[in-house]
C-alpha cells in the first residue's frame, strides 16, 4: 500500500502537468494601443550567425528605447539546429512569443494552429500599409496573416560582368528567351574555351526547385495544391528537365565534377561561369565570393521573353499562438518590420525592406544597389505571390538537388529522376 | 517463542547490514546508473517504440506497425547507404588493421626512437575524426590539392575536373584512405600484444630453420590472435559508425552522386532534415541488429582462430 501512494501521487502530478500543457488560453481581444511604459516580458528567437545577432541586439536596444519596460529575452541558433529546437517546442506548445520563420516552414506551422492571426492587429498595433499585397499574401495561410516578411527578393539571373568583358561577350538582355539563353551559353563556352580553367556559360539551370517553380509560374500553373500535394505530374518535371537536355548531353554546362569539388562555390561563385540563377538577395554573396562588384542582374529567361514574377519573402516574423503577451509581441513585430532605423542596421541582409520608407533608410552597398535596382525594374512584372510551400518542402528541394547531381553524373536519367522525386514526395508531402 | 526471536535477531541485523551495504553501493553507482537509464537505456527503448510509428517531432507519434521496416526494403537510398557502408567496412577495416600490424611490427623491432615514432603514428588517430582533418583531407584531394596533382601525373583523374572529390568512383577510396591513416589506436594495442610474445619462441623457431614469413604465420599471428580479434571487433563496429568525415567531405550531402551516403549520414538526413524520426529510429535499430549479428559472427568464428594462452587448442 505504502508503495502505491507515491506512484499515484506521481501519476496525478503528471496528469496535472499534461493538462496544463494542453490548456489553451482564453481568446484575446487585439489591443489597438500599447502605452510605451507598458511592462511585459517576451521571448524572441531567430536563426543566423554572430553578425546577425549583433545587429539584432542593436535593433532590440532601439526597441527598448521606445518601450523601456518590455523585456525581450533573446535566443538564436544556426539554421539547422533552429528547426530541431522549434519543432520540439512546437510539440510542447512552448514556442517563443515571437520567432523568425522561413517560407518553407510557415505553412506547416500555421496548419497546426501554432500561430496567432496578426490580421487582428493590422491597422492597429501592426502597420502593413507600405507592404505589397502579393508579399503579404505569402505570409497568409488559411486567410490568417501568420507571418510578416522582414524583407523580400525575387528570382533572377545574375551575370559576371568582369568575365564577360574579358571574353568580349555582350551582357545578357532582360527579355531573353530560353532559345536565346541556349545560344548565349554556347557563345560564352566558345569564347571561354581557351581560358585556363575554361570559362562556361552556366551550370545546368534545371538543377534547383525554385527554378522549376519559376517555370510553372510562367505557364500560369500552380506548384502545390491547397492540401500541400504537388500540383504537377511526372510529365511536367520530365519536360522541364528535358528542356536543357541538348546542352546537358553535349557537355555544354559547367562540369558537375568541378561543381562538386568547388562546393559550396560552384561555377559562378568560383568565377568560372558567367550566369547564375538565384534569388536577388544572393547577389551580396556572389560579390563577396567572386571578389567583384561587377555583377549584373536581369530576369531569368522564359519561353517567350515575358515574365511573371513573384515577391519571395526572405524572412518572416510570426507570433506563437501560445503567447501570453500577444500585444507586446505584435508591437515588436511592427517595430522590426517597419522601423527605418532597424532597416538601416540590417541593410538588405534580410532581403530588401518591403516598404519604400524602409528601402530609403538603407545606406546602399554595391550589392544592395543591384538588388534594389532589379526589384524596382521588375516592379510591374511582380503579379503573383510566391506559392505557399507545404510542410516537407525543404526536404523536397534538397532531394531535387541530390537527384539532379546523379542525373549530371549519368547515374540516372530524367525518367528515374521524376520517379524518385515523386516517391519521395509521396512520403514527405503525404 | 523466545528461541525464534533470538534466532531472528542476528539474521535481521545481518540483512540490515547487507541492505545498508547494498544501498551504499547503489548510491555510489547512481551517477552512472541515472546516466545509463536516462541517457542510454531510456532513449533506446523510446526509439524502439518510435521505430513502429510515424513521428515527425511535431505531432504525437502514430503507430504504424512494421511500415517503417517494410519501407526500408524498397528505399533505394537505404540500399545505397547499406552498400556504401558495407564496402567501407569490408575494405577499410582489414586494410587499416594490416597497416596497424605492419607498423607495429616495424616499431617493435626498432631499437631507437620507438617512443617517438609510436607517438607520431598514434597522433592521426587522435585527431583523425576531427572536423579540421576532414577539411584538410578534402583540400589534399581536390583539384589543386597535392594528391590530386600528383595523382593526375600517374594516370589519376584530371585535377582540373575536380580531382578525387568530384569523382564518385574515388570518394569512397579517399575516405578509406582517411580511416587507414588513423591506424594509431589498433597499432598501439598490437604493439602491446607483440611485447607479450616470448622471444624464446622466435629463437627456437629460427634454430629450427623457420624464415621470417613462417615465423610470422606460425608464431606472431597465433599468439597475437586475441589482440587481433579485439582490434577487428572494435574497428568493425567503429567503421559502421563513420559520419564526421563523410559529412564534411561531401558538404553534408552524401555526394557526389550518393557515393558517400553512409548509413549514419542517411539516418541523420531522415531524422534531422526530413524529421522522419520514426523511420530514422527503424534505421537505427536495423543498424544495431546488424552490428550485433556481425559481432556475434566474429565471436563464433573466433573459437576457430583465436588462441588464448593456456588454451589447449
Amino acid at each position: 500500500m505504502s508503495s502505491t501512494k507515491p506512484a499515484a501521487a506521481l501519476a496525478a502530478a503528471a496528469l496535472l502537468g499534461l493538462a496544463a500543457c494542453g490548456g489553451g488560453g482564453t481568446p484575446h481581444e487585439a489591443a489597438t494601443e500599447f502605452a510605451p511604459d507598458t511592462e511585459a516580458e517576451i521571448t524572441f528567437t531567430w536563426w543566423g550567425n554572430d553578425e546577425r545577432a549583433d545587429w539584432m541586439n542593436q535593433a532590440l536596444d532601439l526597441f527598448n528605447q521606445e518601450y523601456p519596460n518590455v523585456e525581450v529575452v533573446r535566443n538564436f541558433n544556426a539554421w539547422g539546429d533552429y528547426w530541431t529546437a522549434r519543432n520540439t517546442e512546437a510539440a510542447g506548445q512552448a514556442l517563443p512569443d515571437v520567432l523568425m520563420m522561413d517560407a518553407g516552414y510557415l505553412g506547416e506551422y500555421a496548419d497546426k494552429g501554432l500561430f496567432l492571426d496578426l490580421g487582428a492587429y493590422q491597422g492597429g498595433l501592426l502597420d502593413t500599409g507600405g507592404y505589397a499585397d502579393t508579399l503579404l499574401a505569402s505570409g497568409t495561410v488559411n486567410d490568417q496573416l501568420v507571418g510578416v516578411p522582414m524583407g523580400y527578393n525575387a528570382w533572377s539571373m545574375m551575370y559576371n560582368k568582369d568575365l564577360l568583358d574579358e571574353l568580349g561577350v555582350p551582357y545578357p538582355a532582360a527579355d531573353m528567351t530560353l532559345d536565346e539563353l541556349e545560344a548565349y551559353v554556347l557563345q560564352v563556352n566558345q569564347a571561354g574555351a581557351a581560358q585556363d580553367p575554361p570559362v562556361y556559360g552556366a551550370s545546368d539551370y534545371t538543377g534547383s526547385f525554385p527554378g522549376f517553380i519559376y517555370a510553372r509560374m510562367q505557364e500560369g500553373e500552380d506548384v502545390f495544391t491547397d492540401d500541400g500535394g504537388p500540383a504537377f505530374d511526372e510529365g511536367d518535371v520530365q519536360d522541364y528537365l528535358d528542356s536543357a537536355a541538348e546542352l546537358r548531353d553535349a557537355g555544354d554546362f559547367y562540369p558537375v565534377e568541378r561543381t562538386v569539388a568547388l562546393d559550396p562555390l560552384g561555377g559562378f561563385l568560383g568565377g568560372e561561369a558567367a550566369l547564375w540563377f538565384n534569388f536577388s538577395t544572393t547577389v551580396a554573396q556572389a560579390m563577396s565570393d567572386i571578389g567583384t562588384e561587377n555583377i549584373g542582374m536581369v530576369q531569368a529567361p522564359t519561353a517567350d521573353g515575358t515574365h511573371v514574377l513573384a515577391d519571395h519573402p526572405s524572412m518572416l516574423l510570426s507570433v506563437a499562438a501560445n503567447t501570453d503577451q500577444p500585444d507586446a509581441s505584435a508591437v515588436l513585430v511592427d517595430f522590426l518590420a517597419n522601423s527605418p532605423e532597424v532597416k538601416a542596421i540590417f541593410g538588405a541582409s534580410l532581403g530588401a525592406p518591403p516598404t519604400d520608407e524602409g528601402r530609403a533608410a538603407v545606406d546602399q552597398s554595391a550589392s544592395d544597389a543591384v538588388d534594389f535596382g532589379y526589384l524596382e525594374a521588375i516592379d510591374g512584372e511582380i503579379t503573383e505571390s510566391y506559392p505557399l510551400l507545404p510542410s516537407g518542402y525543404g526536404s523536397i528541394e534538397a532531394k531535387w538537388g541530390e537527384l539532379h547531381e546523379q542525373l549530371l553524373y549519368g547515374d540516372i536519367d530524367t525518367g528515374q529522376f521524376t520517379q524518385e522525386l515523386f516517391s519521395e514526395m509521396d512520403m514527405l508531402l503525404g | 517463542m523466545a528461541d525464534t526471536t533470538t534466532a531472528r535477531g542476528p539474521v535481521r541485523a545481518r540483512r540490515r547490514g547487507r541492505a545498508r551495504a547494498n544501498g551504499a553501493g547503489y548510491a555510489f553507482l547512481s551517477p552512472w546508473l541515472i546516466g545509463f537509464l536516462g541517457l542510454t537505456a531510456g532513449p533506446m527503448i523510446a526509439s524502439l517504440y518510435l521505430s513502429f510509428t510515424d513521428y515527425n517531432l511535431f505531432s504525437p507519434p502514430v503507430f504504424t506497425g512494421l511500415e517503417n521496416y517494410q519501407r526500408l526494403l524498397t528505399d533505394t537510398n537505404f540500399l545505397q547507404a547499406a552498400k556504401v557502408t558495407a564496402l567501407y567496412v569490408v575494405f577499410g577495416t582489414p586494410i587499416k588493421l594490416a597497416a596497424a600490424l605492419a607498423v607495429a611490427m616495424l616499431l617493435h623491432s626498432a631499437r631507437r626512437g620507438q617512443g617517438f615514432y609510436r607517438s607520431a603514428y598514434y597522433l592521426p588517430s587522435l585527431i583523425g575524426g576531427s572536423v579540421s582533418i576532414a577539411i584538410v583531407w578534402k583540400a589534399m584531394f581536390i583539384d589543386e590539392g597535392i594528391v590530386a596533382q600528383i595523382g593526375a601525373v600517374f594516370g589519376g583523374p584530371d585535377a582540373a575536373a575536380g580531382g578525387w572529390v568530384g569523382d564518385p568512383g574515388r570518394t569512397l577510396p579517399m575516405l578509406i584512405l582517411l580511416t587507414v591513416w588513423q591506424f594509431g589506436a589498433p597499432m598501439v594495442i598490437f604493439l602491446a600484444g607483440l611485447k607479450q610474445v616470448p622471444l624464446e619462441m622466435y629463437e627456437a623457431a629460427e634454430v629450427d630453420g623457420a624464415g621470417p614469413v613462417r615465423r610470422f604465420w606460425s608464431i606472431t599471428v597465433p599468439l597475437l590472435s586475441p589482440v587481433l580479434f579485439f582490434n577487428l571487433l572494435l574497428e568493425t563496429i567503429h567503421a559502421f559508425q563513420i559520419f564526421n568525415s563523410a559529412f564534411i567531405i561531401s558538404n553534408g550531402s552524401g555526394g557526389p552522386a550518393q557515393s558517400t551516403l553512409f548509413y549514419t549520414l542517411y539516418l541523420y538526413f531522415r531524422g534531422f532534415r526530413d524529421f522522419q524520426m520514426g523511420y530514422a529510429s527503424a534505421m537505427a535499430w536495423v543498424l544495431v541488429v546488424v552490428v550485433g549479428l556481425i559481432s556475434l559472427l566474429l565471436f563464433r568464428s573466433s573459437k576457430s582462430w583465436v588462441h588464448y594462452s593456456g588454451d589447449d587448442k
